[in-house]
């Protein structure tokens, strides 16, 4: 069963969650999909025995071929390229890796070059296999990185536990297709219940499978679970605020060692999750 | 001569400078030669990513020989530099009075 925890707002508990469903159900492999912040190491603290850079293939021009005719640039989705009337610039940074501007290029003048923007780290505890993606400080394309990852270590015919990107865009998208459920974390305030809707929305759009855990749930909106009900959206658990929870997260425990009782509500969840489909 | 400048309304008489140069609302320019005024919608405006080398782009096909702006990013730069194109940046006020104080 392949199973990602995402939110919509960031900071509502998606590490939180994903880290102890890993804990409390075993043999699973965990994907840390929050490439621009992945942090699920911390709680489930696994040995690293691998680490694998990641590039993106980048025009690399040929000046001797090239006549500056912009054919390229005028492929590029992206602004990738700018030509000059003598001289031809790549930003990198924008590059998606399409090969667009190589199809493009009547002179056969652009062949690829890697590009490196993340990395992708291998380890394990116990029996959680854990895979992290990292994508480097000043890089902004965290969706290649990530669709690199599903393909390469989603494809699973056991557990798969992803802890997806906080927001609805790209990076969401990418990390929750072809999963058999999302669970979306939300919390009780306006921002949580803007950004949920946003998110449904989405995994509807999708045709996926989805259910809520609302964390913090006792404190802020009351009207908000309300609403949450009222527009059919299936509320799987509610975590009730307590400090503890947060006292521990602060130090890097996860939540089922910080309150035990969490372990047993974790795995009937993951079951209740497998019964639904 | 021709300089450009990222503006916030077409009309070059109450446009006042876009502190933004790659997704500025318009680019007015003016030829020295001709003394004509002329603005340009900037269609890099709604680019996904990237707008501000499209606009580069833009300014380069009109022929624009220098830009007067107020902040430029990296890519700008770099771009506006292989175009060829001086950069003015920094600029605050009204789009008239930027071109008048830079006419020369």
């Amino acid at each position: 069963m392949k199973v990602a925890v995402a939110s919509g707002k960031g900071g509502t508990g998606k590490t939180l969650i994903s880290t102890a469903l890993a804990l409390s159900i075993d043999y699973v492999r965990f994907l840390d999909l929050d490439v621009e912040e992945p942090n699920a190491d911390i709680f489930l603290k696994p040995e690293i025995r691998e680490r694998i850079p990641y590039a993106l293939p980048v025009p690399n021009i040929n000046l001797n071929r090239c006549t500056y005719c912009g054919e390229c640039a005028k492929a590029c989705e992206f602004g990738a390229i700018f030509v000059g009337p003598k001289s031809i610039s790549v930003f990198e940074k924008l590059c998606h890796g399409c090969a667009s501007c190589k199809l493009a290029c009547p002179e056969n003048a652009i062949t690829e070059k890697p590009y490196e923007i993340g990395e992708i780290s291998i380890g394990k505890k116990g029996t959680i296999e854990y895979i992290q993606g990292f994508l480097k400080l000043t890089e902004a394309l965290a969706t290649p990185i990530i669709r690199h990852m599903k393909r390469e270590y989603g494809n699973v015919s056991g557990n798969l536990i992803i802890d997806a990107p906080p927001g609805t865009s790209c990076p969401f998208v990418q990390s929750i297709s072809d999963t058999d459920f999302v669970i979306l974390v939300t919390e009780p305030t306006p921002f949580g219940l803007s950004d949920l809707k946003i998110a449904v929305n989405v995994a509807r759009d999708m045709k996926l499978n989805f259910g809520v855990i609302i964390n913090r749930s006792d404190i802020g909106s009351p009207k908000i679970k309300k609403e949450i009900k009222e527009n059919g959206i299936p509320i799987l658990m509610e975590i009730p605020f307590d400090r503890r929870i947060a006292e521990g997260y602060s130090k890097g425990i996860p939540l089922i060692e910080t309150l035990p009782d969490y372990r047993e509500c974790m795995k009937s969840l993951w079951n209740e999750i497998g019964g639904r489909l | 001569m021709i300089i450009a400048v990222s503006a916030t309304e077409a009309d070059y008489n109450s446009a006042g400078v876009d502190p933004r140069f790659g997704r500025c609302a318009y680019f007015i320019t003016y030829n020295t030669e001709t003394d004509e005024w002329n603005s340009i919608s900037n269609s890099a405006r709604e680019a996904m990513g990237g707008a501000a080398i499209q606009a580069v782009d833009l300014l380069k096909k009109k022929g624009v020989d220098i830009i007067i702006t107020g902040n430029l990013g990296p890519n700008a730069t770099s771009a506006l530099k292989a175009a060829g194109i001086e950069i003015i940046p920094g600029v605050t006020g009204k789009v008239k009075d930027a071109v008048e104080s830079h006419k020369k």
